[in-house]
């Protein structure tokens, strides 16, 4: 039995929250996924369970690159100066539709990325990600 | 001795033999006749009876007997003569041909006798002379003074001595050539000691004394010469002790030759001297022979001369060196003048280069001006002059700001750290010179005077090199658009499709739950009408990065504006927007007009979306004339953007900044920014979040289509 994870989904695209968060259930039956169309909210969220209950920090956050105001590397820039102690237990998976090269190469220089993974989600990839 | 005697005895052996004729003949004719006498004298052919010639024999010998007694009696006193005259034969004849002159005189001086020596010496012969004074064979001069002397005889005689004299003594020939003699006198006198006679030796020693003279003289010189020249002259033993110096190495130590000679000759001399000098000499012993060198030295009084010195080994009889001869000519004077007009002849070789080179300066098209050091010019050549139209005559010996009074002096702080420092200095500048651009790879350096400036025009290949840079930039720069394009155009192109397939994958045929399916649906349809959108905009953009085929026209802007407040009529009631527009500074502009509409639309769409709800929107359109442009521009007190964070997003596909209760689809500003640089123009942004945006779009004023 896999224990429920608690995960975390930032995109601005509603569609692909929907999506993406639903794969999420289908795939496996005991989780819970959040989900945050801007990634002000879910940095402001996470800093709240740090100074509240650290039991809620998520084990994944599935984060989106392309986002209006703040993007997902700005978020990663804020994200990594948090305790480090608290984010060693998170893993974060980077999210894009796109193919471009360059995403990829500027993912490679945050070491805290633990994926890289193209939209859209599949149980498949899921499988992969929550066995590691 | 008497010299007549011989005579006398001649004479009387001639009696004699007359007498014992005179006594034959008496005999004979005693005898009886001439026949007798005749018998008498052809004694020895007559024949006779042996009783008569016993008896003439007889008679005969009786004769001789007599005659033999006579002449016994006389043999003795003839004896005497006889040696007499052979010592005095000898005697005349020894002294005749003697080498040297010899005159006889009686005890009066007046000669007696003169050899043949005398006889050439004085041109007279004995003959005319006997009994002659001396004088008149001989007159004697003093050889220095000339004056007449008495002949030494007359003193000998005089005072009964021998004098030999030292001095010579001069005659004078006959042509008044002098001759030169070596004489000596002396008395002769008789047993008595008494002088009966005097007798003068004399010998021509004309050959010898000129010689003398002649070497005396030569000596004379060449000491003169040793002594009166410039150089020092000596000659040192093995040892360095001087064994002969001249006059002018006594001056230099101002010691005397006594305080010299026998001496160390380096002594005298400050020690580094003296060990060059040591030196000088070994070397010559070693090398056994002359060697000139070229000294540094310093004399005992402590001056620097400078000495060119010619050292050589004298040798002894069987070759061996016992001395060293040393000629030192001090050319401290000489070298100075030699130094003096090579340095005249190099400042003339200067002054010809400098007036080549002034003429050079003059000429060349570089800009080439002076300073000196209180930053006065000094020179400006005729480039210069044409540059700065100025005259030079107007600028020399005047500062930077009287020359230029309405500029700030340039390059004044490197003119300044050129004159400190002392080295010169090469830059490229860019400046402006009463509203000329220009470029110039300015060399300063410096000079005795001061400094020299030369600048050389490089604002053509500067401009070019500009041009060539910006196109290089307008290259990449689109280049990277078109980059960025593709990405963005593959990530919303991707963007739908990932949704549909998503949503696929959801899509479940046998789920009970028809709203979820429905709702799968619904979001599927709309993606697709997303992809299709996308490929529309897509199909705007390239339109809009080509304008190659658009034709420019005469646009006014109200009346672009007015179209466009048409449009979004609903969106302005909406927004309850004031729109204020000022177009009286430019009015009208030749551009393309599609580009026009959708810019200003762009713009006027985003102010009205990105409204801050609590604040009345205002909006302010304004054109004005900006250098060769027009500037469009369109300030809101909208939301505003974090330029600091943004800025290089503003302008990007598909890039936005408010979320998704605003719509838009991020291509409103990239098309501004497309549009505005294919027309040759550009667009800046000025953005504080919360207060509002000002877009100014610079349209290029085309003056005409």
């Amino acid at each position: 039995m896999i224990s429920a994870k608690k995960v975390f989904l930032i995109d601005d695209d509603k569609v692909f929250n929907f999506i993406n968060s639903k794969i999420m259930v289908k795939t496996l039956a005991s989780i819970d996924v959040i989900t945050y169309e801007f990634a002000q909210l879910a940095l402001d969220d996470l800093k709240k369970i740090i100074d509240t209950n650290l039991d809620e920090f998520p084990e994944y956050i599935f984060l989106d690159i392309n986002m209006p105001e703040m993007d997902g590397w700005e978020f990663l820039d804020e994200y990594i100066n948090l305790p480090e102690s608290v984010i060693a237990k998170c893993k974060i998976i980077m999210l894009t539709s796109s193919i471009d090269p360059k995403d990829i190469e500027k993912s490679s220089t945050y070491p805290i990325v633990s994926d890289f993974i193209s939209k859209p989600l599949t149980s498949e990839g899921l499988l992969k990600i929550f066995a590691d | 001795m008497n010299k007549k005697l011989s005579a006398n005895q001649l004479w009387q052996l001639v009696i004699i033999i007359l007498l014992s004729l005179f006594f034959g003949f008496v005999l004979g004719i005693f005898l009886g006749s001439w026949k007798g006498f005749a018998s008498f004298i052809n004694f020895p052919v007559i024949k006779l009876s042996s009783g008569a010639y016993m008896l003439i024999l007889f008679r005969y010998c009786i004769l001789c007997l007599l005659l033999y007694i006579v002449y016994k009696l006389r043999i003795k006193r003839k004896k005497t003569e006889e040696d007499l005259h052979v010592s005095q034969e000898l005697f005349s004849n020894t002294l005749l041909n003697l080498n040297e002159g010899v005159i006889v005189t009686d005890k009066y001086a007046n000669i007696s006798f003169m050899n043949k020596a005398a006889e050439q010496l004085s041109f007279k012969t004995i003959n005319e002379s006997i009994g002659k004074p001396i004088e008149f064979a001989f007159e004697l001069y003093n050889p220095i003074t000339h004056e007449k002397v008495e002949n030494p005889v007359i003193e000998a005689i005089k005072y009964n001595k021998a004098i030999s004299l030292t001095n010579h003594t001069a005659i004078f020939n006959q042509d008044n050539s002098i001759q030169y003699i070596s004489d000596s006198a002396a008395p002769i006198h008789n047993d008595h000691n008494e002088v009966i006679a005097g007798v003068w030796i004399f010998r021509d020693v004309t050959i010898q004394t000129v010689n003398q003279q002649k070497l005396e003289e030569s000596e004379r010189l060449l000491k003169d010469i040793i002594d009166n020249t410039n150089s020092a002259i000596y000659i040192k033993d093995l040892e360095g002790r001087y064994i002969m110096i001249n006059r002018q190495l006594e001056k230099i130590f101002n010691f005397s030759n006594q305080e010299l000679i026998g001496k160390d000759s380096y002594k005298n001399y400050p020690e580094e001297s003296a060990a060059l000098l040591r030196e000088a000499d070994k070397n010559v012993i070693r090398e056994n022979k002359l060697i000139t060198t070229e000294q540094l030295i310093q004399h005992p009084d402590g001056s620097y001369h400078t000495y060119q010195m010619t050292k050589f080994p004298l040798h002894d009889k069987e070759g061996n060196i016992y001395s060293i001869c040393g000629v030192s000519t001090d050319i401290t004077e000489s070298k100075k003048n030699i130094e003096m007009k090579e340095k005249l002849a190099m400042q003339e070789v200067l002054l010809k280069s400098e007036i080549k080179y002034s003429e050079l300066t003059e000429n060349m098209p570089n800009l080439f001006f002076s300073f000196d050091k209180s930053l006065r010019y000094t020179s400006v050549n005729k480039a210069a002059e044409k540059f700065a139209e100025k005259k030079a005559e107007d600028a020399i010996g005047k500062t930077i700001t009287e020359v230029f009074p309405r500029r700030e002096p340039q390059f004044q702080a490197e003119y300044i750290e050129v004159l400190k420092t002392g080295n010169a200095k090469e830059f490229i500048s860019e400046f402006n010179f009463y509203g000329k651009k220009c470029a110039y790879i300015v060399n300063i350096y410096p000079t005795e005077a001061g400094i020299s400036v030369l600048m050389t025009d490089i604002t053509q290949q500067r401009l070019a090199e500009k041009e060539t840079l910006e196109l290089v930039n307008l290259m990449q720069r689109k280049n990277n658009d078109l980059q960025q394009f593709a990405y963005i155009v593959s990530h919303n192109l991707r963007s739908p499709i990932a949704k549909i397939l998503g949503l696929a994958d959801l899509f479940d045929v046998n789920s009970s739950d028809i709203n979820s399916n429905k709702l799968i649906i619904d979001l599927i349809s709309t993606e697709i009408r997303n992809l299709d959108n996308v490929i529309k905009d897509m199909n705007t953009i390239i339109t809009a990065s080509d304008s190659e085929n658009e034709s420019k026209e005469l646009v006014n802007f109200d009346s672009e504006l007015v179209l466009i407040k048409l449009v979004l009529e609903n969106e302005i009631k909406e927004s309850n927007a004031i729109i204020i527009s000022d177009f009286t500074k430019a009015p009208e502009i030749i551009t393309i007009k599609t580009y026009l509409y959708s810019i200003l639309y762009n713009l006027l769409s985003n102010a009205i979306k990105f409204r801050q709800d609590t604040i009345q929107l205002e909006i302010n359109i304004q054109t004005s004339n900006i250098e060769n442009f027009i500037c469009l521009k369109v300030s809101d007190n909208g939301k505003g953007i974090d330029t600091n964070k943004n800025s290089e997003k503003v302008f990007g596909l598909y890039k936005r900044f408010h979320g998704e209760n605003i719509p838009g689809k991020g291509i409103g500003l990239n098309l501004v920014k497309t549009q505005i640089e294919s027309l040759g123009g550009k667009v800046e942004l000025q953005s504080k979040p919360n207060e509002g945006t000002i877009f100014k779009v610079y349209f290029p004023n085309n003056k005409t289509l």
